[in-house]
């Protein structure tokens, strides 16, 4: 009986507590990225973000419009340099996708700029490093455009 | 112990599994999927915004600089603001005030600029989001009022604050349909400056928001709300107008600056849109805006 009682608790426990302790693990990461939005860059007043698993990776489509820069900011886990983002541009009439950018390259950057000469539509990949050991977390991006 | 352990551990995995295959049927069979382990953020309990918004500071940016003049007749009048009694008309207009905000920080008018930033912090202070645009933020901008550069910054922080607030409390919804208001609140600006004064920069901005639109209507149906049906209609109808723009994208190599920390993204875009779809564009954003500030 005692092991049913106790079984029922973790169920309600599961039930109750997981889907906002899985919202609020976003914010310290939201803080990571958002140190890196500052001026002249703007955030463009939003946060993008998705809960991964080793292995996988969130998606996130924007449109990049001709004349401005963008900084693309990421963090997961407790500090910089945790989450892989790669930005692609998508053909719009075809879905072709070629590599823009991929922070791999270039030392795992927290944070890039891409200056934009054409409007183009990307999609940005996040996952997490594989480096890190870590099994999930939050991916957070944040786009800021230049004043 | 090791055994309640491992019950627990298996009870967790189940709810894990039990989360990750809660699939919307809508996503599946996108033939734009990668065929790789992509997570349609979505379809997760931490939800996110999958597309990005253009700011609408960037369109008021853009306005400012074809030479139209400031025009406050194109605003919603503040005293609007105590007719939006609902959740779901305050977050439209907070989203509708806030890209007044950023039209009128363009052109560096101070007095609509505390006007607005006041119904602003009103319409945050209804939804219940007022940690967003709290005192500390009210004191800076104020301060800052006369510096078009900073203000910028405070607008787009606490709509960033906002946006991340509304998604820790699960209220997806709300953050987009703010999203919503200050995107056909920009679209309203554009097409009413390129009906004024024609000018072809305004009208390839204009046309390239066909993705954003597409994106919009998605995320209005995803939030699956029966009380969204009238401007879910209303938007459908404006995305049907805005998918007849012709956009033809050609790839070039991206070039990088390790130093300067920056990719140049070249290549070439060209779109096409008509004075008339202009004209139909213009009527059926004349129809969400009626709809959402009325």
């Amino acid at each position: 009986m005692k092991k049913i009682i106790a079984l029922f608790v973790l169920l309600a426990a599961v039930t109750f507590i997981a889907p906002f302790s899985g919202a609020q693990m976003c914010d310290q990461q939201a803080k990571i990225a958002g140190a890196h939005i500052i001026p002249p860059y703007v955030s463009d007043g939003q946060t993008y973000r998705a809960f991964v698993t080793a292995g996988q990776t969130a998606e996130f489509h924007a449109t990049f419009f001709a004349g401005t820069t963008y900084r693309i900011a990421g963090a997961t886990g407790e500090g910089d340099g945790n989450l892989i983002y790669s930005v692609y541009s998508v053909d719009p009439n075809t879905g072709d996708r070629a590599l823009i950018f991929t922070n791999s390259q270039h030392n795992n950057a927290p944070y890039w700029d891409f200056k934009v000469t054409t409007t183009v539509e990307v999609a940005i990949e996040a996952s997490l490093n594989p480096a890190s050991n870590k099994e999930s977390g939050c991916a957070v991006l944040l786009i800021g455009f230049k004043q | 112990m090791k055994l309640k352990l491992r019950y627990a551990a298996l009870l967790l995995s189940g709810f894990t599994l039990l989360a990750a295959c809660s699939d919307d049927p809508a996503d599946n069979g996108n033939s734009d999927s990668p065929a790789k382990d992509t997570i349609d953020v979505n379809n997760f309990k931490v939800k996110g915004q999958s597309f990005m918004m253009p700011s609408p500071m960037q369109i008021a940016d853009l306005i400012k600089k074809s030479g139209s003049l400031y025009d406050k007749g194109m605003l919603n009048p503040v005293n609007n603001s105590s007719k939006y009694t609902e959740a779901m008309k305050q977050a439209l207009n907070l989203g509708v005030y806030g890209a007044d905000l950023g039209y009128i920080t363009m052109y560096e008018n101070t007095p609509d600029a505390l006007e607005y930033y006041k119904t602003v912090n009103q319409m945050a202070d209804q939804l219940k989001i007022t940690a967003s645009f709290d005192q500390a933020l009210m004191k800076r901008f104020s301060d800052n009022i006369a510096n078009k550069d900073s203000v910028m910054v405070l607008v787009g922080e606490a709509y960033r604050r906002s946006d991340n607030f509304l998604r820790e409390s699960e209220q997806d919804h709300l953050a987009s349909l703010i999203l919503a208001g200050g995107w056909i609140e920009s679209m309203h600006f554009a097409l009413g400056v390129y009906k004024n004064k024609p000018n072809e920069a305004i009208a390839i901005r204009i046309g390239e928001q066909k993705n954003t639109s597409a994106g919009l209507v998605k995320l209005l149906k995803e939030a699956n709300k029966p009380e969204y049906a009238e401007l879910l209609t209303l938007m459908e109808a404006l995305d049907a107008e805005f998918q007849k723009v012709e956009i033809k994208y050609t790839f070039a190599e991206p070039t990088h600056d390790e130093g300067a920390k920056t990719t140049t993204i070249n290549g070439k875009t060209e779109v096409k849109i008509t004075p008339e779809l202009l004209t139909a564009l213009t009527e059926k954003v004349a129809a969400v805006r009626n709809y959402i500030i009325n």
